[in-house]
C-alpha cells in the first residue's frame, strides 16, 4: 500500500510489493543501511570497552566511589537531543572548547563533523558519551555479583591482573555482556536525534542512517508507504544482526571458548 | 595506575563542570520598561516605535493561541509583544520546532487533523502545499474587518514579491509576511580598502582589489585572502588561519548557495513543460564553482549552516560571505560582533552573460504567518498574525535580537530605527544594499512539491560538496528525482501550476 501525503488529492492506492522492489534498487537506502551498521558496531564496541574499563575501576575500593558512580551516570539522564546540542557546542570546529584545548596543546583543528570520513566516528564518540554509563552501570552490577572465592584462589595461585581478567573476570561477565551489548545495539539502530541535530545526515549522505532516511521519505516527502517499507527493512536488519550475534556467541560457547 | 586513572577521571569531571559554568559576556541590561500605552514590551525587547499607527481590537476574552515556528530568535516577537496580546485577552503558547523541521512538523499535524496549532509560521515555499491542500484559512475576510486600524495588515505597504508570492495562492490571501529574506554579499570593508592588500592584489592579479563582481572573482579574491597563522593580513600578523570566503555547505539550505550561482544564467528550475533544467552545462559550471570555492573556506565548512557561517564572518574568520540580510545588523552590534563598523555590503556576484554581468540573489526561506483552517479561535489567531506582520514589524526587523529582514516600504524609509548602526548613513547604506539585493531577487519553487524538489536538490548539491558525486552526476540525479516527483504529483496539474508560477515570477520581475 502506498500512502502518499504529498499528492494534492491525498489518499492511498495499492501497489503490491512495489515499495520493496524500489527499496532493493535504492542506492541511497543501501548507503543508509551501511551507515547504520557501521555506527552500531563502532559505537557499541566503544561503549562496551569504555564501560567495562570504568566499571572495573569503580569496582575497586577507591575513595569517593559512590560520588563517581553517580557522576558518571549524569550523561545518560539527558535526552539525546540535549546531548546533541551540547555536543554541537563542545565539538564546534572553529570555536568549540574541545578543538580549542587541542589547539592550545599544539594539535590540529579537527573537522569532527564536517569531514565525510570523520563525521561518523565523531557521532559514535558523542553517542558513547551518553551511553557508556549504561554499559558501566550494568557491567558494574555484574562485576559485583561475581563470587570472590574464585579471585582469591587465582591470587593464591599467583595469577597476574591480566590473567585474572582474561581467564576469570571476562568469561564470567559474558552473560551480562551479551545482554547489555544486545540492548545497546538495538537502541543504536534507532539512531536519530543526535544525527539530526549534529549533521542532518551530511556531509552528503556520510552520516545518514536508515531511521533518518525513513523519516525524510515519510515526513518530508509524504511517502508513508515507502517509509514503512524502509522501516520494515530496518526491522529485518535488526533481527538478522541479533541472530548473527547470538549464534556466533552460542557457537563459541559450544566450542568451549 | 589506579591513582592515575582516578586523577584523570577527576580532571575530566572538573573540566566538564568548568565548561558548564562558561557563559557569554552579559549583554547590556535593557532599560526598565515603563508603564505605557500600548502595553510595555517584555524585558528584552526592542523599544516600541511610534511609526506605524494601529489600534487594539475588542478583547477576545481570554483565549490561548498555540503558535508554531522555527526555534530561536525569529520567534522572539511573540515574546516581545506578550503584553499587547494579553491586553486583548490572548495568551500565546509558543511551540518551537527545529529550523530544518518546520515542514515535517506542520504537515504531519495538518494531515492528522490534530488542531494542535492556531497560528503557523512557515517558509513561503510551502504555501502551495499548505494552502492547496486546504490546511490554511483564507484571510481576505479578516483583513477587511472594521476598524481598519485593528484588522488591516496594510498589504499595499508590503513589497510586491513578498505579498504576491509569499502570501497568496490561487488569488486568495492565506498568509501575512513577517520576514523578507534575500541573500546579499557582505565583505570586510577594512581589508578591501587596506593599501597593503590593494597593492598586493594588484601585483598578484594585475587588477584592482574590489568586491567580487563575478563568481570567478569570488574564487580569485577568496584565494587571495586565504592565509595561514603567522602571515600578515592588513598589516597585522595573524594569530590563527584566515579564509577568503565561506559557504552554507551543511545539508538543509546549501542548495540556495548553488542557485545563487546558477540563476544568473537566466535558466528557470523547469521549462514550460516541467522538464528540469537543473543539469544544464551552466548549472554544472555553477556547482563546480561552488565546489572549487571550498578550498578558500575554513576546513570545517561542510558543517556550516546559518549560525556557523554568520559567526565565521562576524568573528573575523573569513573575508566575505553571501548571507541573509540580517547578518550585517548583527555584525554592526559590538556585543555580538568583532567586526562592527567594518562590514561592506553589495550585490551577490554573477556571471557575464551577453556582454554584461547578470546578478541573482535567491530569496530563500522568508517567513509568513498564517491561521490554521482547523483553529477554534481564528479571529484571535489572525490578530496575532496581523500584529506581528504589521503593527510591530518595524520594531521586529530593525533589532539585532531577531533574524527578521525588511519586507515593507516602512522598513526602508525609517533608517533611524536601526539603532545598531552608529550613524544614520550606515543604516541607510545597509538598507540600500538590501534594496539592491532585492532588485536581483530570484524566487524559490512556489508550487506544490517545493519541499521535495528542494530537498532533492540540497542532498545532491551537498554530495557534490562532500566529494561523493561529481557536479554533473549530482545534477543529473536531481533532474531524475525532480521528474519522479512531478510524475507522482500529477504532471499535467504540475505543469499548469508551474506555468502560473512562471507568469507570476515574470510579472514581478523576478525572472527576466
Amino acid at each position: 500500500m502506498s500512502w502518499d501525503l504529498s499528492r494534492l488529492e491525498g489518499g492511498a492506492y495499492f501497489i503490491g510489493l512495489g515499495n520493496f522492489v524500489t527499496l532493493v534498487n535504492d542506492a541511497r537506502f543501501w548507503n543508509t543501511a551501511r551507515v547504520s551498521l557501521i555506527f552500531v558496531v563502532g559505537a557499541v564496541t566503544l561503549e562496551y570497552v569504555l564501560g567495562l574499563g570504568v566499571a572495573m575501576l569503580l569496582n575497586q575500593q577507591i575513595r569517593f566511589r559512590r560520588f563517581f558512580r553517580v557522576a558518571f551516570l549524569l550523561p545518560m539522564m539527558l535526552t539525546p537531543a540535549a546531548v546533541a546540542y551540547a555536543g554541537r557546542m563542545l565539538f564546534n570546529e572553529g570555536m568549540g572548547p574541545i578543538n580549542d584545548i587541542i589547539r592550545h596543546l599544539g594539535g590540529p583543528q579537527i573537522p569532527w563533523f564536517s569531514n565525510p570520513t570523520l563525521a561518523l566516528p565523531s557521532l559514535m564518540l558523542l553517542d558513547a558519551w551518553e551511553w557508556t554509563p549504561f554499559m558501566m552501570i550494568v557491567l558494574l552490577a555484574g562485576l559485583q555479583s561475581l563470587p570472590l572465592e574464585v579471585f582469591e584462589a587465582a591470587r593464591v595461585d599467583g595469577a597476574s591482573d591480566w590473567q585474572v581478567f582474561r581467564h576469570i573476570t571476562f568469561p564470567m561477565l559474558v552473560p551480562v555482556s551479551i545482554t547489555v551489548v544486545l540492548i545497546r545495539a538495538l537502541e543504536a539502530f534507532k539512531l536519530f536525534d543526535i544525527v539530526t541535530v549534529m549533521t542532518g545526515g551530511g556531509p552528503g549522505t556520510a552520516t545518514e542512517p536508515v531511521t533518518l532516511y525513513a523519516y525524510l521519505v515519510g515526513m518530508k516527502n509524504g511517502n508513508l508507504g515507502y517509509a514503512s517499507a524502509i522501516a520494515y527493512a530496518l526491522l529485518v536488519m535488526v533481527v538478522i544482526f541479533s541472530m548473527i550475534f547470538l549464534n556466533s556467541l552460542r557457537r563459541r560457547a559450544a566450542a568451549g571458548e | 595506575m589506579k591513582r592515575a586513572s582516578l586523577v584523570l577521571l577527576t580532571l575530566i569531571l572538573v573540566l566538564a563542570t568548568g565548561l558548564s559554568a562558561c557563559a557569554p559576556a552579559p549583554a547590556t541590561p535593557a532599560a526598565p520598561a515603563e508603564e505605557a500605552e500600548p502595553a510595555a514590551p517584555a524585558a528584552e525587547a526592542p523599544p516600541a516605535l511610534d511609526v506605524v499607527k494601529w489600534e487594539y481590537p475588542a478583547s477576545f476574552g481570554g483565549v490561548t493561541i498555540n503558535l508554531v515556528g522555527d526555534a530561536g530568535h525569529n520567534l522572539k516577537p511573540y515574546e516581545f509583544w506578550k503584553g499587547d496580546f494579553e491586553k486583548v485577552g490572548i495568551t500565546v503558547q509558543i511551540i518551537e520546532v527545529p529550523f530544518e523541521g518546520v515542514y515535517e512538523k506542520e504537515k504531519t499535524e495538518f494531515v492528522a487533523g490534530t488542531g494542535a496549532f492556531d497560528v503557523v509560521t512557515f517558509y513561503p515555499a510551502y504555501i502551495g502545499d499548505f494552502a492547496g491542500n486546504g490546511y490554511l484559512e483564507p484571510l481576505d475576510e479578516y483583513m477587511a474587518k472594521d476598524p481598519a486600524g485593528a484588522w488591516d495588515p496594510n498589504a499595499s505597504d508590503v513589497l510586491a514579491p513578498f505579498w504576491e508570492l509569499y502570501c497568496k495562492f490561487g488569488g486568495q490571501v492565506y498568509a501575512l509576511p513577517i520576514d523578507g529574506d534575500v541573500l546579499m554579499l557582505m565583505y570586510r570593508k577594512d581589508l578591501f580598502e587596506h593599501p597593503d592588500e590593494q597593492a598586493a592584489f594588484k601585483e598578484q592579479y594585475g587588477k584592482d582589489l574590489a568586491p567580487p563582481e563575478t563568481w570567478d572573482d569570488w574564487l580569485q579574491i577568496g584565494e587571495f585572502f586565504t592565509r595561514e597563522a603567522g602571515e600578515t593580513l592588513a598589516g597585522e600578523t595573524l594569530e590563527r588561519d584566515f579564509y577568503g570566503s565561506a559557504e552554507f555547505a551543511k545539508r538543509g539550505f546549501s542548495f540556495a548557495w548553488f542557485v545563487n550561482r546558477w540563476a544568473a544564467f537566466g535558466e528557470p528550475y523547469f521549462d514550460e513543460n516541467m522538464t528540469p533544467m537543473v543539469n544544464s552545462p551552466n548549472a554544472v559550471k555553477a556547482l563546480q564553482n561552488m565546489v572549487d570555492s571550498l578550498k578558500n573556506a575554513p576546513p570545517d565548512v561542510l558543517g556550516y549552516g546559518y549560525d556557523e557561517l554568520r559567526d565565521a564572518f562576524i568573528k573575523s574568520n573569513v573575508a566575505m560571505v553571501v548571507q541573509w540580510t540580517d547578518v550585517p545588523k548583527k555584525g554592526a552590534d559590538p556585543t555580538q560582533s568583532e567586526i562592527a563598523g567594518k562590514i561592506g555590503v553589495g550585490r551577490v556576484p554573477g556571471w557575464e552573460v551577453g556582454g554584461q554581468v547578470v546578478h541573482r540573489s535567491l530569496m530563500p526561506v522568508g517567513r509568513v504567518v498564517a491561521v490554521a483552517a482547523d483553529s477554534k479561535n481564528k479571529e484571535a489567531a489572525y490578530w496575532v498574525a496581523k500584529h506581528v506582520s504589521y503593527d510591530r514589524s518595524l520594531e521586529d526587523v530593525s533589532t539585532a535580537l531577531t533574524g527578521l529582514d525588511p519586507y515593507r516600504t516602512t522598513h526602508f524609509t525609517n533608517p533611524q530605527a536601526y539603532k545598531m548602526f552608529p550613524t544614520a548613513e550606515e543604516a541607510q547604506a545597509y538598507l540600500k544594499g538590501v534594496e539592491a539585493a532585492m532588485a536581483d531577487g530570484y524566487p524559490e519553487i512556489f508550487i506544490p512539491g517545493a519541499a521535495q524538489f528542494e530537498d532533492s536538490l540540497d542532498l545532491h548539491v551537498n554530495k557534490a560538496l562532500a566529494g561523493q558525486e561529481t557536479p554533473q552526476a549530482a545534477l543529473d540525479a536531481v533532474a531524475t528525482e525532480w521528474d519522479e516527483t512531478t510524475d507522482k504529483l500529477g504532471r499535467d496539474a504540475q505543469i499548469d501550476l508551474w506555468r502560473k508560477a512562471l507568469e507570476a515570477y515574470r510579472t514581478l520581475g523576478l525572472i527576466k
